[in-house]
């Protein structure tokens, strides 16, 4: 979670205690406030209200009191009137202006030289602010009325001689002004203002004291479970945090504690299980070491064991080629009557030695390459070859026999080939097998050698006119030392291992070999090879 | 009319003597080599006019003979039939690379080999 960007601004906005104090303290300090400066606005108006008050009664009293001085004009009644008034502590001066508006008397602050009231020379008395020297005052003007015609006697009789029932006649003869300093007022009022600001303030204090202490008692809990949680999180699990409270936040605490103890566990049986694996991981690779060195151990003996075999092969190959090629040499320059003439008796046994003496040979290379293909070290020499000089080769070795036998020997190949990849001898030997298996099985007719080229494949093809094989027969033909029956064998002689090896030749040239029969009327057998092979193959 | 010399290199006893008697009723005339090493010498003192050069021989090998021979000047054009031992052993790649005119795979027929001598050194003119 990202924190929004005004707590960025503000950090102080972020903690839970910075919160809690900044959504109460300003709702109280705003009420407080509010609450001061109305407290203060009324006391205001009731202090100037009583102000007025007096104001108005002190001139008025005044007014009354020198209506005899003012009419006669005598300052020192005046003065006497005015000195009662000014006793009063608020009042600052007193003026008394004749009717014309000549100041007949003042009294009380010096300097203030006061204008005459003018619209204040009604018959009643009025109150207003003014301002004198810097100084605010409430002024108050009482018009000095006489009672008409009052003879000097009635005025120092002070009795009423008129008889009842006559109005009397009243006149305005001047006015009496009282002015009071508003200081005193003023004062009052910032004292309040004063004494309400003080309890704010101790309020905001004392609230924020509170609230301070209360949010101290739920965010420092909070803090010590973050800190708790962040040595868990270091991998401290033995820590414990002391519950105190019975709170929601100590229920929160006594949880923790509780996931921390099963942390505890579960984390100790983790490390035993590692620990075990280790330890099993450990043994099992020194069994596999000890094993792999056993192995190769093994491995190399048996690659030494196949080397010696294969060495001992090549020996054996090469010992027995050359007491064969003595035998049949000298048999051969015998009926070649190099050694003079022999006798159409003697020529019959020669033969059959020649004869015998081929198969023996042709036994031994096929035992000897079938070795070889066993133990895996049969490998094609690849390379160009032609084919149409393969099927030649086959005919031209296969040609005297077919001749002896009198059979037709038939190779039909197309007029041009294109140059073959792979290995053309063990095709050839692939061919040959085939071919002289065809001329061993039949009597009588013909056997026919055929190639085409169909697909970018080769597809070599031999048929004969021979005794036939049965289809349950056909499956076994192409594994090793199977012949389609034990006593053709002895008639047509033969190891069996020819189709193994044509086998293992065809699917190391990743092609394959088949064949189709019918008992009696003759066999056909196919090979298909790619015109190109792609790699190395072995057996 | 001179007759043709043919150097024999085979260590075999039996062998060599299959070539000295079919060779015996023709003009050619035979010589004969053990191994490879004494080949060397009868080749540079006697200059026969074709090879045939067995491939297994104990310490120099055929393939290596050959090689040697065709780097001389003298027998550098001098038909040489290599007769090979394991017929699909590759042997016979191995000798036509080295600078074999020929082939022969043993066990031959001594027919077809004197039909190949004949065909590569006719025996007069």
């Amino acid at each position: 979670m990202t924190e929004p960007r005004w707590r960025t601004w503000f950090p102080g906005f972020s903690s839970f205690r910075a919160r809690v104090f900044w959504s109460v303290v300003p709702v109280v300090v705003s009420f407080l406030v509010f609450q001061g400066w109305m407290n203060v606005r009324e006391h205001r108006r009731l202090v100037t209200k009583e102000f007025e008050k007096r104001g108005l009664a002190l001139a008025s009293n005044l007014s009354f009191a020198s209506e005899l001085g003012v009419f006669s004009e005598d300052a020192r009644l005046l003065e006497a009137a005015m000195r009662g008034t000014l006793r009063n502590p608020d009042v600052s001066y007193v003026l008394i202006h004749s009717r014309a508006g000549r100041v007949l008397a003042r009294g009380g602050q010096s300097g203030t030289s006061g204008t005459p009231p003018g619209d204040a020379q009604g018959d009643r008395p009025s109150a207003r602010q003014v301002e004198r020297g810097g100084q605010r005052f409430l002024e108050f003007v009482s018009p000095i009325v006489s009672e008409g015609s009052q003879t000097p006697d009635e005025v120092l009789l002070g009795a009423r001689v008129r008889p009842k029932g006559e109005e009397a006649r009243e006149e305005v003869i001047g006015a009496a002004t009282v002015g009071l300093s508003l200081a005193g007022v003023e004062a009052q009022v910032r004292s309040l203002a004063t004494l309400w600001g003080g309890i704010t303030a101790a309020f905001l204090i004392v609230s924020a004291a509170v609230l301070y202490g209360f949010s101290l008692g739920i965010t420092k809990p909070i803090k010590q479970l973050t800190q708790q949680a962040q040595k868990i999180a270091a991998g401290g699990l033995q820590q414990q945090i002391a519950v105190q409270s019975r709170d929601e936040i100590g229920s929160l605490a006594a949880a923790f504690n509780h996931m921390t103890g099963s942390l505890r566990v579960s984390m100790n049986e983790k490390e035993r299980a590692l620990s075990e694996l280790a330890e099993l991981n450990r043994t099992l690779e020194d069994r596999i070491r000890q094993r792999t060195v056993e192995l190769e151990e093994k491995s190399r003996q048996l690659a030494a064991a196949s080397r010696h075999k294969s060495d001992f092969l090549a020996n054996v190959s090469h010992e027995l080629r050359t007491p064969m090629n003595a035998i049949l040499g000298f048999n051969e320059m015998i009926l070649d009557q190099v050694y003079g003439d022999i006798s159409d008796e003697l020529r019959r046994p020669l033969s059959d030695i020649q004869q015998s003496g081929r198969h023996l040979l042709r036994l031994i290379s096929d035992v000897l390459d079938l070795s070889k293909i066993e133990a895996g070290r049969m490998d094609l020499v690849l390379g160009e070859y032609s084919v149409l000089d393969t099927v030649t080769a086959v005919r031209v070795s296969l040609a005297s026999l077919a001749a002896e036998k009198g059979l037709e020997f038939v190779v039909s190949t197309p007029a041009e080939m294109p140059l073959a990849y792979g290995d053309g001898r063990r095709v050839t030997q692939c061919l040959l097998n085939l071919a002289g298996n065809a001329l061993k099985f039949t009597r009588q007719g013909r056997v026919e050698i055929a190639v085409d080229l169909l697909n970018e494949m080769l597809r070599f093809r031999v048929s004969d006119t021979g005794i036939g094989i049965s289809r349950e027969q056909i499956d076994k033909l192409f594994t090793e030392f199977q012949q389609a029956d034990a006593t053709i064998a002895r008639e047509f002689g033969g190891t069996g291992l020819g189709l193994s090896i044509t086998r293992k030749f065809v699917e190391m040239h990743e092609g394959r070999v088949w064949a189709e029969s019918e008992i009696g009327k003759g066999s056909t057998f196919f090979f298909s090879i790619p015109l190109h092979v792609k790699g190395p193959m072995t057996a | 009319m001179s007759s043709k010399t043919i150097l024999y290199v085979e260590d075999n006893e039996l062998n060599r003597r299959i070539v000295r008697d079919l060779l015996k009723r023709t003009s050619y005339r035979l010589l004969e080599a053990p191994d490879g090493e004494t080949s060397l010498d009868i080749v540079r003192r006697e200059r026969p006019d074709l090879i045939l050069m067995d491939i297994q021989l104990p310490r120099l090998s055929g393939i290596e003979v050959t090689r040697t021979l065709r780097s001389e000047a003298i027998t550098a054009n001098t038909p040489i039939i290599a007769i090979t031992s394991f017929a699909l052993s590759g042997d016979e790649q191995r000798a036509k690379e080295a600078g074999a005119t020929a082939y022969m795979t043993k066990p031959y027929s001594p027919r077809d080999l004197l039909a190949l001598i004949r065909s590569l050194l006719p025996e007069s003119e």
